[in-house]
């Protein structure tokens, strides 16, 4: 059971940095005006949602952490 | 030859199941300067894809159904050991990095990454690999 939800821990982190890689590379984009002019106005936003994918980013990080640090008590705890 | 023109000729392979990555990057990578770039979403396509062309830099995916990246990797190196491969993961782990370079890996960068340090690390292979 334990493997079946470290599994899907690790499935649901990788799929999100996935998705955020392709939103953060879109907003990066837009905002250094590669694919035309961007207010100032515009930008403000446009940081606010980057600032939004790096702490989703930070969070799936974490969740990761925990996860193999189970990975690794679990390990211990059956050689004991 | 002009830097251009290397960037014109190299061929790039990338490989990732979600293909909005994929369409992602090579759509970036185009507006580089790279023009031979095709995108497949699973291991067993890159790997028939290896067979059939010359590709000198492969980006791919780390967790994919089927074939794994490290799986691939290790396909992919069989066929044609002079290519460069950039594995790609959402889920970073010291083992399977440790594990990637050791088969052959030419990187390992964790997603979201930077897109200026993917553009850093394809121009100074492609550059090294044409002197």
């Amino acid at each position: 059971m334990k493997k079946i939800h470290l599994g899907t821990s690790r499935t649901f982190g990788h799929d999100l940095r996935s998705i955020l890689a392709s939103v953060r590379w879109s907003v990066g984009l837009i905002k250094t005006g590669m694919l035309g002019p961007v207010s100032s106005k515009q930008k403000k936003y446009l940081q606010i949602a980057d600032d939004g994918i790096a702490k989703a980013v930070e969070l799936i990080g974490r969740l990761n952490k925990v996860s193999v640090n189970k990975e690794k008590n679990a390990a211990k705890s059956k050689t004991k | 030859m002009a830097q251009e023109n290397v960037m014109a000729t190299k061929r790039i392979l990338i490989c990732d199941d979600d293909k909005a990555v994929s369409d992602f990057l090579e759509r970036f990578l185009q507006k580089e300067g790279y023009s031979q770039i095709e995108t497949v979403t699973s291991g067993e396509a890159a790997v028939e894809k290896m067979k059939n062309n010359n590709y000198q830099l492969v980006l791919l995916d780390i967790r994919m159904p089927g074939i794994d990246g490290i799986e691939t990797l290790k396909r992919i190196k069989e066929i044609n050991s002079s290519a460069a491969v950039i594995m790609i993961t959402g889920f970073p782990e010291i083992e399977t990095a440790q594990q990637a370079v050791k088969m052959g890996a030419y990187d390992y960068i964790v997603k979201p990454f930077d897109l200026a340090y993917l553009k850093l690390v394809v121009l100074t292979k492609i550059l090294v690999d044409s002197k």
